[in-house]
């Protein structure tokens, strides 16, 4: 009997269970709300694509747990394996679009090719933004060596030869939950995963279905690192501030009534990974809500103070810890285990549509500085990441370092630029040295 | 590189306007030279897929689709004639041509690869059976078809011969296999033409259905990854089923009623043994679908 409790080998399970956070995705996936986020490296020759796919067949083996369908069982959702053969897609003008398994052989993940770029689109019900990089740094290691690129496979990044570590595909909340069992009971719980009331919403005619435009600026480091400290403040902390700043600016500017201000509130996701470093290639990620009172504000320095204690205050074991506890107490609550899938499904959605989108007015994700081992780096120009259409917010942002340039990718899904006009003015305006592309 | 005037950002060479305020920023005069050098970051159309390759789940989606319409299409058909009639009469011939058009058509869709002449067998033995079953429903027995529907089969058997001597370039078993063949078909001619009771109402039914339960075997055990309780499960129950359909013919014959005495204690004997079987496989598979599908 296969139980997913019990470590089997990777290479010999049928099945999985969806991971803590991977429960709510399959309910929210929709034509609007894609839940698609793409990286991207672009090499210095053309990509060969027979190669490229020989090479995903060749890393195939090592990641079981992405090559998955996704099924629905009596009570929650769970991934099958998945023996259908492997598709290499060509670029769109619209990137992470809606994933339809039926015409991708059943896989929640696509790679797609474009001249000199590979891309890879997740499914956020496989994996989070750490895991989906760790993939695609092994599968462009893995095509440059099918290239004769590189001599033997670098170090520091997953090797297709090895076997899948059990440790990848557990539930991670719950390991943490398992390593802090002491100190689980000390923690104060939150119990409110909603706040009562609602954020500022960006409004803006909206771009046809489907349609997605990706404004990505590319500054260096130094210089946003100059004017970061310059206010006293991470990176992170600089552009979610700047972005924050736009939203209060486009508020003012669509609300007349000073008396109707509503707060802004900004996602950021924190990568569990750096607090707890377990090999987790599932999702193992949460995130932290900062809200900005319009009344409160009144230059820029006011809103990188508040960011600043926020993230100090809950950027810490003790708060993401507690929000795990609620997370996984959710999920392991024998009335809610109990209920049939498509019930649980609709009270997903409906909490998503009326609480859910109403606790945030953008989003704002850094990945980091992505380090690839020397002699690889050498082969990979440039890199990219973004996140999917954001229906409700209109506008979010994905942030990636590499090379000692700072990629600041703004996907939207309204016809008009407000936020990214404000953010690279900005940045301009600061000092720094902005590039441009887009689609 | 241009800059936009109003933004102050440095813009690839492929942009016209600025992606944030769309004010003009290439100079006309350098645009040929510029766009010739650059490649835009994403192309302005979907492309295709370059390797298709064949994707099961969407022919299989065909497939059940073309089921699922020629099998509503035959349930009105009987409805209404047996609403209207209360009998099977008139509905008959057009069920038999859907389900022949089902064989002729829907039927290549279950299949992940199909080769022309596995769709041209499919094809003649359908039209082959076709013919007999409208044949017989018409006017109640074979006159017509059974010489059609043999010259169907015996232009397949030629055809078989010619394909499978393209394949594997063996002469003497080619020739020995025209020369069975061509020996059976006279002798099936032979029987055609003379009308005698025994081989029509004993020998031939027995025959016919042993091969049949014969051949079921043998295409499910291929079709599994072979286990020898799987084996023995469909082995086992075939041979019961094909003792059942021996006696039935024979007291057919033999007292001109259906009746079953020995092969029921041979059914007895088998089928547990089978059913047995059949779980000692496919417990653990049974165990961990359940499992599977029913975890909270």
């Amino acid at each position: 009997m296969e139980d997913p409790k019990r470590e089997i080998p990777a290479q010999s399970r049928s099945w999985y269970r969806l991971d803590t956070s991977a429960k709510i995705y399959p309910a929210l996936e929709s034509p609007e709300n894609t839940n698609v986020f793409r990286f991207s490296m672009t090499l210095r020759e053309d990509v060969d694509e027979a190669l490229l796919l020989e090479a995903m067949n060749a890393v195939r083996p090592r990641f079981p747990y992405f090559h998955v369908h996704l099924r629905t069982g009596f009570f929650w959702h769970y991934l099958e394996r998945n023996d259908n053969p492997l598709l290499l897609w060509p670029e769109t003008p619209y990137p992470c679009e809606r994933l339809y398994p039926v015409y991708n052989n059943g896989f929640l993940y696509r790679v797609r090719v474009y001249r000199r770029r590979i891309a890879v689109e997740f499914s956020h019900i496989l994996t989070d933004g750490s895991g989906g990089m760790e993939f695609l740094k092994t599968l462009t290691a893995q095509y440059l060596m099918m290239k004769g690129e590189l001599s033997a496979f670098p170090d520091g990044i997953i090797n297709p030869a090895d076997t899948a570590d059990p440790r990848e595909y557990e539930d991670a909340f719950m390991r943490v939950l398992e390593i802090e069992k002491d100190r689980i009971n000390k923690i104060p719980r939150q119990r409110t995963l909603f706040q009562p009331d609602p954020v500022f919403k960006m409004r803006g005619k909206l771009l046809p279905l489907g349609a997605f435009r990706i404004v990505t600026g590319t500054a260096s480091v130094e210089d946003l690192k100059k004017i970061a400290k310059k206010f006293g403040l991470t990176i992170t902390e600089l552009l979610a501030a700047l972005y924050t700043e736009a939203l209060l600016h486009i508020q003012f500017r669509q609300q007349r009534n000073p008396r109707k201000y509503r707060p802004v509130g900004m996602e950021i996701p924190v990568n569990m990974r750096s607090l707890y470093p377990l090999p987790a290639m599932g999702n193992f990620s949460l995130f932290v809500v900062p809200r900005f009172e319009p009344r409160m504000i009144t230059e820029f320095s006011d809103i990188g103070e508040i960011l600043k204690n926020y993230m100090k205050q809950h950027i810490c074991k003790e708060h993401l810890l507690s929000m795990s506890i609620d997370n996984c107490a959710l999920g392991e609550n024998p009335f809610i285990r109990h209920t049939p899938v498509f019930i649980k499904d609709m009270v997903i959605r409906y909490l998503s549509q009326t609480q859910g989108h109403a606790q945030f007015s953008g989003t704002i994700s850094n990945l980091g500085a992505v380090q690839l081992p020397p002699e690889m780096e050498a082969h990979v120009e440039d890199m990219a990441f973004m996140l999917g259409p954001p229906t409700q917010t209109l506008t979010s942002c994905a942030v990636l370092g590499y090379k000692g340039e700072i990629r600041i990718n703004f996907g939207r899904v309204a016809k008009d630029t407000p936020v990214e006009r404000h953010m690279f003015r900005r940045l301009v305006e600061l000092g720094a040295a902005v590039r441009l592309t887009s689609n | 590189m241009a800059y936009c005037v109003h933004c102050g950002v440095k813009l690839a060479d492929y942009h016209e306007r600025c992606p944030l305020c769309n004010t003009l920023v290439l100079d006309p005069a350098a645009r040929s030279s510029f766009q010739q050098e650059q490649e835009p970051d994403y192309p302005l159309y979907r492309q295709h897929l370059k390797n298709p390759e064949i994707n099961p789940i969407r022919k299989l989606l065909t497939g059940i689709i073309l089921t699922s319409v020629f099998s509503m299409y035959i349930i009105i058909l009987i409805l209404v004639n047996f609403i209207v009639n209360r009998e099977l009469s008139w509905s008959l011939v057009p069920v038999a041509s859907l389900v022949y058009l089902w064989f002729a058509l829907a039927l290549h869709f279950f299949r992940v690869r199909t080769s022309f002449f596995r769709i041209y067998t499919f094809n003649s033995f359908a039209t082959a059976a076709y013919l007999l079953v409208l044949n017989f429903i018409i006017s109640g027995d074979l006159h017509w078809a059974k010489f059609a529907s043999s010259g169907i089969v015996f232009v397949w058997i030629i055809m078989n011969g010619i394909f499978i001597s393209e394949r594997g370039k063996k002469w003497i078993p080619m020739i020995l296999y025209y020369i069975v063949a061509s020996l059976l078909f006279t002798a099936l001619f032979a029987f055609l033409l003379t009308n005698s009771e025994v081989i029509m109402r004993m020998v031939l039914p027995i025959y016919l259905s042993t091969l049949f339960y014969i051949l079921v075997s043998y295409f499910i055990i291929k079709s599994l990854v072979f286990d020898i309780f799987n084996f023995l499960a469909i082995v086992l129950s075939a041979a019961a089923l094909s003792a059942v359909s021996v006696e039935l013919t024979l007291t057919r014959y033999l007292y001109g009623s259906f009746s079953l005495s020995w092969s029921l204690i041979v059914i007895s004997a088998l089928l547990p043994l089978s059913l047995t079987a059949f779980m000692l496989r496919n417990i653990r598979k049974l165990r961990s679908f359940f499992v599977k599908k029913l975890h909270r």
